[in-house]
Formats: C-alpha cells, sequence, structure tokens
C-alpha cells in the first residue's frame, strides 16, 4: 500500500511532527545558530537582548589566555587517561562475564550500577573517599605502605583523582556495549581458531578483537565526546559554590571554563566563543577517528 | 594414522546423539558420515574434533588416546560448513594463521601457504578478502587453511552444502583428488548420499545416533544390512513390500526399480500403470500390482500410458530380503520367491 | 590431570577478579549509606569503621532538615515526571510519523534531526538561557521541563521499534475503518510497551540525575533541583560527613531502586542503541 504524498497527508504528518519539531527547534537548533552569532557579540546585554559591538574580540580573547589553554591542557590529559584505559578495562571484564560463568548476571549488575546514580551526588561521596586523612582510599593504599596523598588538595594529583571517578563511572556503560559486541561475534570464528591450534589468549587477540573493532570504535568516539565535556564532577568533587576548580585550578576543564565565563562573570560572548572552539576540537578528534578507521578497514 | 571411535556416546540433557559407536577409520581414506538431519554425523564430527566431549567412550588417533585433548592440540584440519573464514584477514593470512599458531617463521609459512594455495587453485586470490570471494573460491580457501598444517585428519561439516547443484558436483572431484593427493584421512559429513557414494571409498551411515552400515558404497548399494540403508540409498527409493506370513515370519522385501522389467513378456504378474515419469534417458514407471505400488524403470523406447495392463518381472538375485522385526537383512528360504510372486498374483495373503 | 588444575586454577582467578571488580563498583555506596549511619566521631575513625555500630538513622531524619530537601525532592520529582510524559509524547507522535505518513521533505527533516544528535549541549548553554530570559522563565518548573520534553534520540528509537511492528496489522487496522490516529493509539501504543518503558526508564534517570542545566536555569532555594540542593548543602555542612553522606543517599538511592527493579530494560535498551550506532 504506498501512499502518495499529498498537502493533505503532508499537513497531518507536520501535526504529529510539531511539537517534537518545536520543542526541538527552539530548544537545539534555534540555540545552534544563536550561538554561534553570539559567540561575535563584543558587548552585549543579556538581559535586554542588545548587542551594542560584534567583532572577532572574543576568539582573540580566548585563544590568548593562558587559563584557556591550561583548562584546554587539563582537558586532554583527562581525555588520554580515561579512555584508553576505560576501554582496556571494559574489554576484559566484557570477555570474563561473557564467558559461561554463574552469577554472571550478578555482577553485570554491580559493574552497571555506579552508572545510573548521579554523577554529582556520586562525586561527593568520592570527595569524602578521597579525603586525605579519613578517605578510604588512603586507607587502602596504606595497607601497601603507601603515603596519605592529598586527592584533593594536591595540584599535581586532582586530575588523576578526576581520572579515576571517571573511570569507575563508565565502565558498566562500556561494559554493556562491549557484551552486546561480543554477543555478535559469530561463534563459529572461535571454533575454528581453536581448530587452528590457537589456545584462548590467542583466539581473543588474533580473532576476537578485531572482530569486536566496530562496536570498540563506537565506544571510542562516545567516551572521547563525553569526556572532552566533563564538567558535574569538577564541580562536585572540588568547587562549591563558586571560585576554583581544584587546588589552582589544577582540574579546570574547558566547560568549567565556558561556565566560569558564562555564570560567573556573565560574559556571554567569551563563554560563546569558547565553546565553539571546544565543538571544532570535539569535531577534529572524531573525524580523525574516522579516518583512522577508514584507513584500517 | 587410523583414528578409532571407541563405543563413542553423546547425551544431551533428554536426547542420546551418539549412541554407543564403535568404529575404525582406515589410514588414508576418504570415509563420509552419511545419514538424514538429526542422525547424529555432525555430533560425532564435532567430537572427533574435540568441539564436543563425549559423555562415554575414547577417541584414539592412531595408538594415542585423544579423548581429552583439547581441539587446539588435536593437529587436525576442519572445513565447517560457512567456511569460517577470518573476515578481517586477508586469504593468505587466513591460510597461514595455523602456522602462526604453530610458531612457524614468517617466510616458512608464507612459502607453505602459497605452496598449499597453488594445490587448491586460490593463488590468484592471497590478497583479497573472504567477503571477496564466490562460494566455491571460499571453500578451497578453507580447505587451504585446514590442509596447510599438514593434519592428522582432515574433517569436513557438509562443506558443499552451500553451493549451488553444479558447483558441488565439481568441487566434490576437487575435493577427493587433492585428498588422493596429499593422502590425508579425511572424514566428510554429508546428508546427501550420491555426494558420498561418488567420493568416498566407505560409508558410515547413521540414523538415530547408531551406526547402520559401514562399508564400501557399492556393498550399501548392493547388500544393504538393514531397511534403513536400503531406503536411504538409492534414488529412486527401494520399492518394499511387506509379507506378513511367510513360516510364520514377517518379512519385508526391497527390490530396486531398476530390477523389476517391463513387458518382458516372460512373466505372468500383471500390474496397472498409474503414473509415467519420463526422464529423459530412461523413464519411470509407477505401477499398482494386485494393490502394491512399485516402480520401475523402462528404457525410454518402451511404449506405455497411465492405466495400460502391463506385465513385469524381476531377478531372484537382485531381492533383498529382510525380518520385519529386527529391521535385518537375512538370507531367503526355499519357498519365499514363489511366496512373493503368488503375492503380486493375488494369491497368498 | 594437570590440565584439570590449571583450568581450576584459572577459573578461579576469573571469579576473583570479577568478585573484586564488582567490590569496587559498590563500595562506594555501601560506604555512603555507612557513612550515614555514624555519629561524627564514629565517622572520623581510622581504621574505618566498616560497619557501624550506633546506627544512626536520625542522620537521615536530620539531613531532611538540614536544607529543603523535602522541597528539592519534590522538585526533581515533578521535573522528571513532567519531562518523561513529554518526552514520551512528543517521540511517540514524531516516529509515528516518520515510521507511517508520507509527507514533503520526509528526508530532509529526518536527517537534520539525525544531525541534532551530535550537538553538544554545552554550545546551546548560553543561547537557551537568553531565550529563557526572555520568555521570563527563569527560575520556574517550565525553564526546568520545557526543553526537556524532545529528544531525536528517543524519536529514533520508537521509529526503529515501530518497523518491527509489521504491515499487515495496519492494513487490517485501516478495513476495519481506523483512521491513523486510532492506529497509534490502539494497535502501535499497547505493543509498543518495551520500548516504552525504556525510554521512560533512561529518559527518567537521566532527568533525576541532571546538574548543570538546573544549576544553571535556577537561581532560588525553592527551584533547586535534588543535585544542585545537594551541592549547595556541602557549603552549608562544612565537615559534617555523616550529613553529607546520609543528603546524597537521598538522590542516589531512589535510582539504584530502579535500576535493581528495572535492570533488564534498562541494559537491554543501551545494548541496541550501541549496536545500531
Amino acid at each position: 500500500m504506498n501512499k502518495k504524498i499529498t498537502l493533505k497527508s503532508s499537513l497531518k504528518a507536520y501535526l504529529y511532527l510539531l511539537p517534537a519539531v518545536a520543542v526541538i527547534g527552539v530548544f537545539v537548533i534555534y540555540p545552534l545558530i544563536k550561538s554561534f552569532f553570539m559567540s561575535f557579540y563584543v558587548k552585549y546585554d543579556y538581559f535586554k537582548d542588545k548587542v551594542y559591538v560584534y567583532g572577532i574580540d572574543n576568539y582573540k580573547t580566548v585563544l590568548s589566555d593562558p587559563v584557556f589553554w591550561h583548562a584546554m591542557r587539563n582537558t586532554m590529559i583527562f581525555v588520554i587517561g580515561v579512555v584508553p584505559i576505560s576501554i582496556i578495562i571494559s574489554i576484559l571484564i566484557a570477555l570474563m562475564l561473557n564467558s559461561k560463568i554463574k552469577f554472571g548476571g550478578l555482577f553485570r549488575t554491580c559493574f552497571f550500577m555506579p552508572y545510573v546514580t548521579s554523577l554529582v551526588a556520586v562525586s561527593i561521596v568520592w570527595r569524602w573517599i578521597y579525603h586525605k586523612d579519613y578517605g578510604i582510599l588512603n586507607y587502602f593504599l596504606g595497607i601497601f605502605g603507601v603515603h596519605p596523598i592529598a586527592w584533593l588538595d594536591n595540584p599535581d594529583v586532582s586530575m588523576i583523582a578526576l581520572i579515576i571517578l571517571s573511570i569507575w563511572k563508565n565502565i558498566g556503560y562500556n561494559v554493556i556495549i562491549f557484551l552486546a559486541g561480543l554477543q555478535t561475534i559469530d561463534k563459529q570464528y572461535e571454533l575454528a581458531a581453536q581448530i587452528d591450534g590457537a589456545h584462548y589468549f590467542k583466539r581473543v587477540w588474533n580473532i576476537v578483537i578485531p572482530l569486536l573493532s566496530p562496536t570498540t570504535f563506537f565506544v571510542a568516539i562516545v567516551s572521547v565526546i563525553g569526556s572532552f565535556k566533563i564538567f558535574d564532577e569538577v564541580y562536585a568533587l572540588f568547587n562549591s559554590g563558586g571560585g576554583m576548580a581544584g587546588p589552582s585550578d589544577s582540574a579546570l576543564t574547558v566547560v568549567f571554563y565556558i561556565f566560569r565565563k558564562f555564570y560567573g562573570e556573565w560574559n556571554f560572548g567569551v563563554a560563546s566563543a569558547a565553546s565553539f572552539i571546544l565543538f571544532l576540537v570535539i569535531m577534529v578528534f572524531t573525524v580523525a577517528q574516522f579516518c583512522y578507521a577508514r584507513k584500517r578497514g | 594414522m587410523d583414528i578409532r571411535l571407541k563405543e563413542i556416546s553423546m547425551k544431551f540433557s533428554n536426547t542420546t546423539a551418539v549412541d554407543n559407536i564403535d568404529v575404525t577409520i582406515k589410514s588414508g581414506e576418504l570415509v563420509s558420515l552419511l545419514g538424514p538431519s538429526g542422525c547424529g554425523k555432525s555430533t560425532t564430527l564435532f567430537m572427533i574434533a574435540g568441539l564436543n566431549k563425549p559423555t562415554k567412550g575414547e577417541i584414539l588417533f592412531g595408538d594415542e588416546c585423544i579423548t581429552n585433548k583439547e581441539p587446539e592440540d588435536r593437529e587436525i584440519g576442519m572445513v565447517f560448513q560457512n567456511y569460517a573464514l577470518y573476515p578481517h584477514m586477508t586469504v593468505l593470512k587466513n591460510i597461514m594463521f595455523p602456522l602462526k599458531m604453530k610458531k612457524v617463521s614468517k617466510e616458512e609459512a608464507r612459502k607453505r601457504a602459497e605452496k598449499i594455495a597453488e594445490i587448491v587453485q586460490v593463488e590468484k586470490l592471497l590478497d583479497r578478502k573472504p567477503k571477496q570471494l564466490s562460494g566455491g573460491q571460499q571453500q578451497r580457501v578453507a580447505i587451504a587453511r585446514a590442509l596447510v598444517k599438514n593434519p592428522k585428519v582432515l574433517l569436513l561439516d557438509e562443506p558443499l552444502s552451500n553451493l549451488d547443484a553444479r558447483l558441488r558436483i565439481e568441487m566434490r572431484e576437487e575435493i577427493r583428488q587433492i585428498q588422493k593427493k596429499t593422502g590425508v584421512t579425511t572424514i566428510f559429513v554429508t546428508h546427501d548420499q550420491e555426494e558420498a557414494m561418488s567420493i568416498s571409498d566407505n560409508i558410515i551411515v547413521m540414523n538415530l545416533g547408531k551406526i547402520q552400515q559401514y562399508s564400501s558404497a557399492g556393498d550399501l548399494y548392493n547388500r544393504p544390512e538393514n531397511i534403513f540403508v536400503a531406503q536411504f540409498i538409492g534414488n529412486p527409493k527401494i520399492n518394499t513390500i511387506e509379507i506378513d506370513e511367510i513360516n510364520d515370519k514377517k518379512i519385508v522385501v526391497g527390490i530396486r526399480a531398476e530390477d523389476i522389467h517391463i513387458n518382458d513378456g516372460t512373466s505372468v504378474i500383471k500390474g496397472t500403470v498409474r503414473y509415467v515419469e519420463r526422464m529423459g534417458r530412461d523413464i519411470l514407471v509407477k505401477l499398482n500390482c494386485n494393490g502394491k505400488d512399485i516402480s520401475a524403470y523402462a528404457s525410454k523406447e518402451v511404449k506405455v500410458d497411465v492405466n495400460d495392463e502391463v506385465s513385469i518381472s524381476m531377478d531372484k538375485g537382485n531381492i533383498h530380503w529382510f525380518e520385519k522385526e529386527s529391521q535385518k537383512r537375512i538370507e531367503p528360504e526355499k519357498d519365499w520367491f514363489e511366496a512373493l510372486m503368488k503375492s503380486f498374483q493375488g494369491g497368498t495373503k | 590431570m594437570d590440565k584439570k588444575l590449571k583450568k581450576g586454577i584459572s577459573t578461579c582467578i576469573l571469579y576473583l577478579l570479577l568478585i573484586i571488580g564488582s567490590i569496587i563498583m559498590i563500595l562506594p555506596f555501601y560506604w555512603m549509606i555507612a557513612t550515614s549511619l555514624k555519629t561524627s566521631s564514629e565517622v572520623l575513625k581510622m581504621p574505618p569503621m566498616w560497619i557501624p555500630t550506633s546506627w544512626k538513622w536520625s542522620n537521615f531524619a536530620e539531613a531532611w532538615k538540614a536544607a529543603p530537601f523535602a522541597r528539592y525532592f519534590l522538585n526533581t520529582v515533578i521535573v522528571t515526571v513532567f519531562s518523561t510524559l513529554g518526552e514520551l509524547v512528543t517521540s511517540i507522535l514524531a516516529a509515528y510519523a516518520f515510521y507511517r505518513l508520507e509527507f514533503y521533505g520526509k528526508k530532509v527533516i529526518f536527517s537534520i534531526l539525525l544531525g541534532t544528535m551530535m550537538i553538544p549541549g554545552e554550545m546551546l548553554l548560553m543561547s537557551n538561557f537568553v531565550t529563557l530570559t526572555q520568555l521570563g522563565w527563569i527560575n520556574t518548573y517550565q525553564a526546568l521541563i520545557v526543553p526537556w520534553t524532545a529528544s531525536a534520540f528517543s524519536i529514533f528509537m520508537f521509529r526503529q521499534y515501530f518497523s518491527t511492528i509489521g504491515d499487515e496489522l495496519y492494513y487490517a487496522a485501516r478495513i476495519d475503518g481506523s483512521k491513523d490516529f486510532g492506529y497509534l493509539i490502539n494497535i502501535i501504543l499497547p505493543m509498543s510497551k518495551p520500548m516504552i518503558i525504556t525510554i521512560v526508564i533512561i529518559k527518567a534517570i537521566g532527568s533525576w540525575n541532571s546538574f548543570m542545566w538546573p544549576l544553571v536555569v535556577t537561581n532560588s532555594e525553592n527551584m533547586r533541583t535534588l543535585s544542585v540542593g545537594l551541592t549547595a548543602f556541602i557549603t552549608d555542612t562544612g565537615t559534617n560527613y555523616q550529613l553529607l553522606m546520609a543528603a546524597s543517599t537521598f538522590i542516589i538511592l531512589p535510582m539504584i531502586i530502579v535500576f535493581l527493579v528495572m535492570q533488564k530494560y534498562i541494559i537491554e535498551g543501551i545494548s541496541h542503541a550501541g549496536i545500531k550506532g
């Protein structure tokens, strides 16, 4: 039954689409365009929505601001620190859960639980765990003879604290995706590999992991994009009402920088410019990943 | 190297897939595991491969009991029904993979891979990926991968079922030639009796997890040991006639269509033609003889039509006699042939 | 027997690793609840007290009253419920249009929606803030709810799901005299229960846990959601960790319960999204 496209059928369809399109139009598409223009508002009154000066000064300001580059550097460290380790650990866990073990569902539940919880609230719990004197992390490290580390006060380790928290929170999600990916690999390849003389780890390395690469690619993209946008954890771990992101701003990330310019200094133009720069950086990384994947076939 | 299956059984939760199989496959032979779906042939093959562990019994390669050896360590080659070529590797890498697992040096592995590729005629496809190959080509690559490590035994699990009819016939010839050339003991699972009959040295016919008969194609055809084998082998299906009472025994008689002759003029048995299949070289005549439906071959010159009355005769020596209860072949007693003829004429019960 | 021993050891190691991993995953939650039940002196005990001895349930009551958590809770519930409902309605209607209806610009609109999924929300923050200011919606429920009542992701998931419901039912319904809307309500909707549940849960969890948006669009105590209220509470409590942990429990526990009850749907939904990606 092929229906023809008529004016009437179109109008009817538009009616169905109206609520969703209206909301998305107003709160996603319109702001996308407006944000772009906002990045050129050099002097702006947001309350009256009046622009006094246009120009590219905002971009100049951001790109020459050492604080911005500090934030960018921190964010890069974060992305590089989180994504590869996350992926490796998640694949390992997914492989373990995928083998014939009992209580698989129970383990899966445990690994996934952190993912459904509020990032802010969980960061506060970790704030307590990271406590220099009474936190259980230092207690466990102490068992191995490690001196108490001032996770949240020492600028050298604050990023590490952030990285650990982020890996912990997101492993569950990655594990589920990898589990689904593992299930799609035809069992016969592993049987053939067994016949070909490959014991377990050789099978995993030569057959399973290469065949898992579409899933790995997906997780990598999602993780990179997500890591670039980190904010909630920084706010909750270090900040309590405005000010420094971590000891001497050592945990300042790009989104936090944007937030500060926007909500702290009410400098919409600069904040918009910075957010567009961030967007471009994310785009570059994503495209680079696609190119890398294409090259490897 | 002989392969011995010693009282092998395979039970899954409620079903017995393989029931106490005991058989020896001789070194260098190509033996088929033949039978209908679900007869246990693939299960048996997988046990030889080590991918299934028998619930009872032992498997020996030569003198060595390998029942507890992992598949990786058994040094076998296997061709799967869907070939299982690693999709992310080139043909060359696929073939080299077993050697890589054996830690053979890269140059030597490459040489051996290229050599075997030549034998199976895929030497021009070495840089392609499996998805760029046709079904027949993929199969040859799978065979190459199985043979490159000089396995002790080659196992093939219905390797031809995914190919079209013509290719199937071509490929089974090639497999036979490769097998003869390399001399590797080969076990070939199939449900197609023509396939098995045409290339095997010996055939193991299975049904319901048990071996029905283990002999050459000729013996299977000419001396089926039970009713199942008689009916499974041969196209068209053998004519079976039940005789209820000869000397207090219930007998089943099997006569192949080509052993029933039409319009010889030499006999008194008459039948009515029900259907004629003209198949080019011969015709297959389905007739009813005193209530029994039988098929008979005739050459294309013979003129018959539906509802004709024809006379038929059969060779005494080509009749197969089976005992109904045990389903097994038995030697006929003196008066059985006459009893059979009488039943066609409407005399005996 | 060497083989069997090897296998036994590797199985043991496997279980051991999984158990350690699982403990690492849930220990913080246990610790959160355990700390909530301690007195202030027990909290600071070193080595840490793993099992609370005082079982100070009153900490929860105290935390609840120490800041307007009741109000925060109410706000969060209202926002979650209405934005989830809103998204359900808008997504199902739109998904149906893409699935069953023919109209001009179908492909274009679809592609644009696809594109919106790739836009990071942070970029839209400032502009949306201005929009809301112009509308006078700052610090109201509308600001918290309305922008989140549509999602391209949900539209795609529903459309995908609808397409698994065959054409024949549609033809049968039309012959029975049902128009499109009736078909949607009477046939498609009841048959889409699993997907509806999945989307509702994923959306509800996301809404409950959201932080940056409520932080930005609210500026008075009485409009705060739990996550925002919680961060404000940090400054209030100072180092009163047992109250802080108790307060954290308010926001974390409901979602854990939802998760435990509904895990099947959540995990299936995420697996599917992953495979489609």
